[in-house]
């Protein structure tokens, strides 16, 4: 008897899986059945535009209506009679219905993918999200279809955390109108923090009515941002509820010019909402819609040093403190102790060897080759440890809170995790910011990204309303961000189509890192930042000392070997992406100098290739296309010359070339004049010219971007010098048999 | 004789077991010199294909057991292993040993497949991720598969993605099962073969082993693998066993028997059909513009999603389906063609063919012969083919892929064998007539283009999946290359949706800086579009054939009017290179007022051959050079 229960009760939790899996495909109907009637059982006349207005006929595909809903609760009550933690709700709707005018619009909207379902490991019951998918489709004869997704639907995915499905949309073809809704719910535990939501009102094709509903939990505190024209919304109360709603008709195409930051041209709305987070820093104001932060709230909310006890933080410090202490030593002896300049400089240089470079014994995997290159330090956890630094040397410090320009104004922040930190300290005259390093920084390298931006100081020493001022980012000039080439060209002796070319390329501030992520070898670079900050020993003798070390020193060895042969292709592919042209063959590549040294910062490298294809013959005569050697030059499109939003450039620059070409004995060279221009206004400049010294012919050219920003009205102003590159590219120069 | 402890010749015996099999074995630095570009090899590779009576299904089974034994050569690192199945093969296991030992903590994952352009396949991927955690860590895969139906067995290629240091795959024929190996691509790898007897399972033993077998590669433009990769096909034709005969593909007969089978069993409803048919030719009377009527709407309203999906793989949806879904793969819309032909009373039939990218024919009976249906239709004593899953393909006309292959047509019990006809590159010219003067720098007059054949279809294809607002954008970017320098206005085209006719564009054209001055000289570069210039395939990197998208017939016919007070002082050497399979010819002719430029290149043959490439090499270099060639004009 005893044994027969056993098997049934086995039997049972061995069939459970199906019987969950049954329950859970079920459930899953009901729910998409409510959801369907509560998506299109509610009339909505914007929704019931049956074709596009006049005006629309060039248009691949008109959005009639688009509608976007996003729900948020929060309340226990919810989470049903077992449970006792608190969860959050998250239902978010998309809703469009799109007239269909041609075969690439007809592609784009034939198929859906979405996922399913997903289960998370959470306490909250249920945690996960679905997906409910409508599809109905109106004929130009006024016949409506809904489609049975779930019946159409196939699988993409089908594991029990995991679904995902998409369906082919039958039936439609180039005149309807489909009509879809993707509904989101989503369950997740309360201390998971909520994702910022943001919206740009604008579309891939154009928008007739766009109408956006936000209904949010009075549990909740709404954080809020309307940028660029976006509409003010004023926050409605009802059941408990924040509702927050506006339309608008007519929205524009996103649009397709080069060097826009969308959150600084189009119209956006954003929030940030808080529950009742633990371990959250400040109170939260339940119920509230707030503007964006504000200065004092920034200061408020900030807080560093959660990162000071963990062992990894006192390993490193430990480290660091090590070879500054053995230096201290050594100063002791002729009396005399470390300035701060020596204090900030070995805190970077130092930090940033024993958290980058040193390798840790348990890393799993063996990188070092052009990967390794790429890796940089966090944000947060690198101000923890500059700033414990500074403390035990009495150094004051204070911090800088700043935005990335792209993500638009600071003044518009809703989230304290979007901000971006680094230190800074004053010594007299000079000033030295921390920003996390990467494998090439140095002591107060500052990503272009943030150059001019507004930001905040904290001075967490200061009183009351001094603790946070304004703050600008120090944006560099052109002369910062140089790029020189100097090109030697020969005509081959046995074929004077083929041009044998000498190139050295100089590179300072912004413009090196690229090329340093891609040329630089870490087995050379690293020992060389070593020996430089005076740590005995190498690399490879740091790994001998590791548990079977002599047999992982062959395997990096071996993956040295492996990152020699990719920077040989690097090379290859750096010559065909500037000069845009592939050479023929490369005869000989090297780093000149790795600009880690922070007293020589330049990134030098050279390489020795041959080139076809420039040198056209005619007759007894050759023409060089010489100012195809400054490579291709950026371009704007027929529809990008005439603009309507800010130009987000990169940062202010300076591209120079000095082309010097060898004229074969028995030729004389002609056409030098058309290599001469000369462009200069306010946003830029291009400027060139050519003269025969000797046997050779000399062609300079400079190209300069005076800012990282113009406005709208400046674009004439940078066409104009942006032309006059693309035209130097055109220009030849002529071989004259005498 | 004493059971408790060995036998000291027994260890004598394990150790030079053990001493042989080290020796045996190539090291990691071995393999590292041997496969320099690879970190991590197969040291051994051990296939065996069972055929299997199964008694609980009274049916043949082929069990397959793959054992791949990966090692690492290089530097650590994670690796991951594949293994696809799909409703016709199960996979029984998948068991990793890491260094040895079973690793029971790994264990596969499992995922659709996705396959580039098909919709929805049954095909599912076993994978794990394996981790070599040194250099001369292994990592052995073992996999069985159960293939439950001969039919469905058709190959077995030799290669993996990474090396393989030694392999043996051994097929277990039981002498009551007719099966045929044929080995294809063995040429240059090695390959030995070993039949023997095995007579405990009264069995033919076919053993093939190789050493040091090249990765498999995708290339750009390379043709399908059954062209060059090393494999058997199998050809499984019937067995005798179980009391019973079991036919498989004994014969083309058989394989059309039961493909004849599936389409009996469609369930097309021919009322619904016929009414949609009736619709779609309402007012038409003659025959032949009824059939391109109906062609087209399914060319136009059928949208073409790729199925692979268990017997849905071979049979095609329900006509009437089909119309309503207004989607489905090539059965479906060869099915739904020949069932709408049928109702308006044309002799319209199913047909199955296997296009370019594989390499067999019917000659070898086998599933892995074809992947296509198309319909034919046998009107006016003439066979047609009408593939509705190439869009704005007009009556009459083959694409490229389908062209030369042979293909079986319904014909009640029996089947046609019939060849689809092929066309010529001529057939697919891209005419450009350029009539210039010389202004300044800049070249300016006017260009037509006529595009016929595939030419024209390509271009009909890419342009209905631009954006309406975008097309004459697109249009542009296109003529001109993407070169600013060349400039279009005023231009027209014809009906960008009429299939049938040649298509034309027309404008006027500004060639910015195709002229230079120097002194009392004008230098014109002739031709703007140089097409194939420096075309050069790389020896040392390409390892297939290059296979083009269709046959090529490129014409460029350009007058330039000299300018008042100039004579023709100089003009490029003509530039001929023809083969059998490719020809580029330009030529230069001077008359009192004008220069005339005529180049031609042709592509007859869609392969070109890995044999052909320094002669293609040694075409393309002359052909960039005299690309560079300047015209001159002298005062």
């Amino acid at each position: 008897m005893l044994r027969s229960q056993l098997f049934l009760l086995l039997a049972l939790l061995c069939a459970y899986p199906s019987f969950s899996q049954k329950r859970d495909e079920r459930q899953y109907r009901e729910r998409a059945a409510e959801v369907r009637n509560e998506i299109w059982g509610v009339k909505n006349s914007a929704f019931e535009l049956k074709a596009a207005p006049a005006g629309y006929e060039k248009e691949s595909a008109v959005i009639l209506a688009k509608q976007i809903q996003y729900e948020l609760t929060g309340k226990m009550s919810r989470m049903g009679l077992m449970s006792a933690v608190r969860a959050h709700f998250y239902i978010l709707t998309f809703r469009q219905r799109v007239q269909i005018n041609d075969k690439a619009a007809l592609e784009e909207f034939s198929e859906l993918s979405f996922q399913k379902s997903t289960k998370r490991a959470a306490l909250a019951k249920k945690a996960g999200s679905k997906v409910y998918v409508g599809v109905k489709i109106l004929k130009p004869g006024g016949q409506e279809r809904e489609l049975d997704v779930q019946a159409e639907a196939i699988d993409i995915k089908s594991d029990s955390d995991d679904k995902q499905q998409k369906v082919a949309i039958s039936d439609l073809q180039i005149g309807d109108v489909i009509e879809y809704y993707i509904r989101v719910e989503d369950v997740q535990d309360y201390y998971v923090p909520i994702e910022p939501f943001s919206m740009t009102l604008a579309d891939d094709y154009p928008v007739v009515h766009f109408e956006f509903e936000a209904r949010i939990e009075d549990e909740f505190e709404v954080r809020m941002a309307s940028m660029n024209g976006a509409p003010k919304l004023v926050p409605k109360r009802k059941d408990g509820y924040i509702q927050l709603a506006f339309e608008q008709k007519n929205l524009p195409k996103e649009p397709e010019d080069i060097w826009v930051h969308n959150q600084s041209a189009l119209p956006t709305i954003k929030f940030y909402l808080r529950g009742i987070t633990p371990g959250m820093f400040g109170t939260i104001k339940k119920g509230e819609v707030l503007p964006p932060l504000k200065a004092s709230d920034i200061e408020e909310r900030f807080s560093w040093g959660v990162n000071q006890n963990s062992p990894a933080m006192s390993e490193l410090r430990k480290k660091v403190r090590s070879v500054m202490r053995e230096r201290e030593k050594e100063l002791k002896k002729k009396d005399k102790e470390l300035s701060t300049r020596q204090i900030v400089e070995m805190i970077y240089y130092l930090g940033r060897y024993y958290m980058l470079y040193q390798e840790d014994e348990a890393a799993e995997g063996i990188v070092v080759d052009q990967r390794r290159n790429n890796w940089s330090a966090k944000d947060e956890w690198y101000a923890d440890f500059v700033g414990g630094m500074l403390e035990t040397y009495d150094i004051p410090f204070d911090f800088v809170i700043m935005l990335p320009r792209a993500s638009g104004s600071i003044k518009n922040s809703i989230d304290m995790n979007e901000l971006y930190r680094m230190i800074r300290v004053r010594d007299g005259k000079n000033t030295y910011y921390f920003y996390p390093p990467n494998m090439f920084s140095h002591l107060g390298s500052i990503p272009f990204a943030f150059e001019g931006s507004e930001g905040y100081v904290i001075d967490l020493k200061a009183k009351g309303d001094k603790k946070i001022t304004p703050f600008k980012v120090p944006a560099g000039t052109p002369t910062d961000n140089l790029s020189r080439e100097d090109i030697q060209v020969q005509f081959d002796a046995n074929d004077p189509q083929l041009l044998r070319v000498q190139r050295q390329r100089l590179c300072t501030g912004f413009h090196k890192l690229d090329y340093q992520e891609r040329l630089l070898l870490f087995e050379e670079y690293g020992d060389a930042e070593r020996k430089r900050l005076g740590i005995e020993g190498s690399f490879l003798d740091d790994i001998r000392k590791f548990p079977k070390g002599a047999k992982l020193v062959e395997e990096y060895k071996q993956a040295f070997v492996k990152a020699r042969e990719k920077q040989k292709e690097f090379f290859e592919s750096e010559i065909e992406n500037s000069i845009d042209v592939k050479p023929k063959e490369m005869t000989a590549y090297k780093v000149v100098k790795s600009g880690l040294d922070p007293a020589d910062p330049a990134f030098v490298y050279s390489s020795d290739f041959a080139l076809e294809g420039l040198v056209r013959k005619a007759g007894p005569n050759y023409i060089v296309e010489a100012g195809k050697l400054i490579g291709g030059q950026i371009e704007i499109k027929a529809e990008q010359r005439t603009r309507k939003y800010d130009i987000y450039g990169t940062y202010p620059r300076i591209f120079e070339y000095q082309i010097e070409i060898a004229i074969p004995a028995g030729y004389k060279a002609e056409g030098l004049q058309d290599f001469t221009k000369n462009v200069s206004n306010a946003t830029g400049s291009f400027v060139s010219s050519a003269a025969q010294e000797g046997n050779k012919v000399v062609i300079k050219s400079t190209k300069t971007y005076l800012h990282n920003f113009e406005p709208a009205a400046n674009w004439n102003d940078m066409l104009a010098f942006l032309d006059a590159a693309n035209d130097f590219t055109q220009q030849k120069l002529l071989l004259k048999k005498m | 004789m004493n059971d408790m402890h060995p036998h000291p010749s027994w260890i004598t015996a394990l150790f030079f077991f053990l001493l042989c099999t080290s020796i045996n074995a190539q090291t990691p630095d071995e393999l590292l010199a041997q496969f320099p570009k690879h970190n991590i090899v197969i040291l051994k590779s051990e296939e065996e294909y069972v055929f299997e009576y199964d008694k609980s299904r009274a049916g043949v089974v082929v069990r397959g057991k793959l054992s791949d034994e990966f090692i690492c050569t290089g530097v650590r690192e994670d690796f991951t292993f594949a293994e696809p199945y799909d409703e016709e093969t199960a996979l029984e296991s998948m068991d990793v040993y890491t260094n040895g030992s079973r690793n029971r903590g790994l264990q596969p994952k499992h995922e659709y497949l996705s396959i580039d352009d098909i919709f929805y396949s049954d095909a599912r991927l076993a994978y794990l991720r394996m981790e070599f955690a040194r250099k001369g860590a292994t990592n052995r895969v073992v996999v069985e598969k159960t293939v439950r139906d001969p039919k469905y067995f058709v190959s077995v290629f030799f290669q993996e993605p990474v090396p393989i240091a030694a392999k043996t795959v051994r097929f277990v024929v039981p002498r009551w099962m007719k099966v045929e190996l044929r080995e294809l691509n063995f040429d240059g790898h090695g390959i030995q073969k070993k039949k023997s007897f095995d007579s405990d399972r009264d069995a033919d033993v076919y053993e093939y082993t190789m050493k040091n077998l090249d990765h498999t590669e995708k290339e750009n433009g390379a043709p399908g693998n059954t062209y060059f990769a090393p494999h058997i096909q199998v050809l499984c034709k019937s067995a005798e066993v179980g009391g019973k005969r079991h036919t498989f593909f004994a014969t083309l007969a058989d394989q059309y028997g039961w493909y004849r089978s599936l389409v009996n069993s469609i369930g097309n409803e021919p009322a619904p059909v016929r009414e949609k048919a009736l619709a779609i030719t309402q007012g038409i009377a003659d025959p032949e513009a009824k059939i391109k009527a109906v062609f087209y709407w399914v060319q136009d309203n059928i949208r073409y999603i790729a199925f692979e999906d268990g017997i849905m793989g071979f049979k095609p949806q329900k006509a009437q389906e089909t119309m309503q879904k207004k989607y489905g793969d090539c059965k479906a819309m060869a099915n739904l063609t020949k069932e709408m032909l049928r109702a308006l009373g044309f002799d319209a039939r199913l047909a199955w063919l296997g296009t370019n990218h594989i390499a067999y024919d019917y000659s070898t009976p086998s599933l892995g012969v074809d992947n296509h249906m198309i319909c034919a239709l046998l009107y006016n004593n003439r066979i047609y083919y009408l593939d509705a899953t190439e869009e704005y393909a007009p009556f009459g006309y083959c694409a490229e892929r389908i062209q030369g292959r042979q293909v079986i047509i319904e014909d009640g019990d029996k089947f046609l064998l019939e060849r689809v006809p092929t066309a010529k590159a001529e057939d697919n010219q891209h005419i450009i007539r350029n009539v210039f003067q010389i202004a300044g720098t800049a070249l300016k007059g006017n260009t037509e283009h006529l595009f016929k054949g595939e030419s024209r279809t390509d271009l009909l294809q890419q342009i209905s999946r631009v954006k309406t607002d975008k097309l004459t954008t697109a249009l542009l970017a296109y003529l001109s290359d993407n070169n600013k320098y060349y400039q279009v206005e005023n231009m027209t085209t014809s009906d960008l949706t009429n299939r049938e006719g040649d298509l034309k564009i027309q404008y006027a054209t500004t060639q910015q800086e195709a002229v230079t001055s120097f002194g009392n000289e004008l230098y014109v570069g002739i031709d703007f579009y140089q097409e194939f210039r420096d075309a050069v395939i790389d020896l040392a990197e390409r390892r297939h054939d290059l296979m083009f998208d269709f046959k090529k017939n490129l014409i460029t016919e350009t007058r330039i009017d000299i300018p008042a007070g100039y004579t023709v002082s100089s003009l490029p050497e003509d530039f001929e290179f023809t083969r059998p399979g490719f020809s580029f010819s330009l030529h230069f002719t001077k008359a009192a007022d004008h220069i005339l430029y005529r180049k031609e290149i042709k592509i007859n043959d869609i392969f070109l051959k890995k044999a052909d490439f320094p002669t293609w090499n040694e075409a393309i270099k002359g052909l960039s050079k005299r690309y560079l060639d300047q015209v001159i004009l002298a005062k």
